[in-house]
């Protein structure tokens, strides 16, 4: 008979699951640690002005020509247009010069 | 009621197409599958940008006769033909001057960044030197071809008869705003764009046959005063005091032609036709009857 080594005691599963609860706890709150006292800038960014959206209508004044007969009616246009549009509802299609 | 049945990017822009609510699923799939395919069939025979485009291959063939597929001379000849009948106000023989002004590459990367004209003006006007005898092409050799707006007219006339063809009452396709309508069409809400503002409408019209389109000096300029509109008699981007027009015609690619020459020669260049014109004092000259609403 040959004597078999004696066993290390082993850790209990909820021993094991607490260490592994701490350390990691411990390491997450020292990283908030570190953040919390790392200096700070002198002087906090400025804060950005809001964008202004600038919408530049080219449109003054409507002028009709003699209506040429053809297909296409005008259902409506601006009558003074420096700002705002003519027409609210969405249309069908829309033609603009040579859309990227 | 309409609905949108097709939506995908071709020829460098967005394409639509257009339908009644009420068509039936397998038509509508049809028709989708039809434009798209004649969108990408077409871009490759005309796009300059492809190496391997018939049109690449015409230019590359300059000085010497070469061979061209049927849909090639037909839209060549109706080139040729629209510099005669506009007295070369539209004309297929720009690219030299179009590439010395600075438009070389695709639009996406020439939007990438703003530039200047890369040489002095090309002079235009070689149309009436192009040879072209049933399928035969002879360019001079020093002069170059695009038919890039014109071709892209014809391929949305195609696309709207053939959607029809392929079982929808009617059609509408608009690439980038050139539109044709075909079929038994109840009139449809058009809304002109403000060439200062493209969210904004200048004009609304009802339509519900033919074609309409746009050009624009505004639309996508690549740097000061610089813009895909060449005037062949300088050979410079145009600057003619107008800077949008819309034009109405019965085929897309007549409309594309025409809208071009009304930016180059106003109202009287496109005698009897409804037009639509924004003048750079903020006139907007409208050549249209007036109804109701749409």
């Amino acid at each position: 008979m040959t004597d078999r080594p004696q066993r290390r005691p082993r850790l209990a599963k909820g021993w094991v699951r607490a260490i592994a609860w701490i350390s990691g706890g411990t390491a997450f709150f020292s990283a908030l640690g570190v953040i919390g006292v790392a200096p700070k800038p002198a002087v906090s960014a400025p804060k950005a002005a809001p964008r202004r959206v600038i919408i530049r209508r080219i449109i003054k004044r409507v002028v009709i020509v003699d209506p040429a007969p053809g297909v296409p009616v005008v259902a409506s246009a601006p009558t003074v247009t420096s700002s705002g549009g003519g027409v609210t509802s969405q249309p069908t299609s829309t033609t603009g010069g040579s859309h990227p | 009621m309409t609905r949108r049945i097709a939506s995908f990017r071709a020829m460098g822009t967005h394409v639509r197409l257009i339908g009644p609510a009420a068509g039936g699923a397998r038509a509508a799939a049809s028709a989708a599958r039809a434009v798209t395919d004649i969108f990408a069939r077409e871009d490759r025979r005309f796009s300059r940008f492809r190496p391997d485009s018939e049109l690449s291959r015409v230019n590359a063939a300059r000085g010497h006769e070469i061979q061209v597929s049927e849909p090639f001379a037909a839209l060549l000849a109706e080139a040729i033909e629209a510099a005669r009948r506009t007295g070369g106000l539209f004309d297929p023989t720009v690219l030299n001057a179009l590439v010395a002004a600075g438009y070389d590459r695709d639009f996406d990367e020439l939007l990438a960044g703003a530039r200047g004209a890369l040489n002095p003006p090309v002079a235009c006007g070689r149309w009436d030197e192009i040879a072209l005898s049933g399928d035969r092409v002879r360019l001079p050799g020093d002069v170059a071809i695009d038919l890039g707006g014109i071709a892209k007219g014809w391929t949305v006339d195609l696309a709207a008869e053939q959607a029809v063809a392929a079982g929808l009452p009617w059609a509408l396709v608009n690439a980038g705003g050139d539109l044709r309508v075909a079929g038994e069409a109840p009139d449809l809400s058009i809304g002109i764009e403000d060439p200062g503002a493209p969210s904004l409408e200048c004009a609304r019209l009802a339509l519900h046959a033919g074609a309409l389109a746009t050009s624009s000096v505004l639309s996508r300029p690549w740097g000061e005063d610089m813009h895909e509109l060449i005037d062949p008699r300088t050979g410079s981007p145009a600057d003619t005091g107008i800077l949008q027009a819309t034009v109405w015609a019965p085929t897309c690619a007549q409309a594309e032609v025409l809208a071009k020459v009304a930016i180059l020669g106003g109202l009287e260049a496109v005698p009897d036709l409804p037009v639509a014109l924004v003048r750079a004092d903020g006139d907007l000259v409208l050549r249209m009857q007036t109804g109701e609403a749409a």
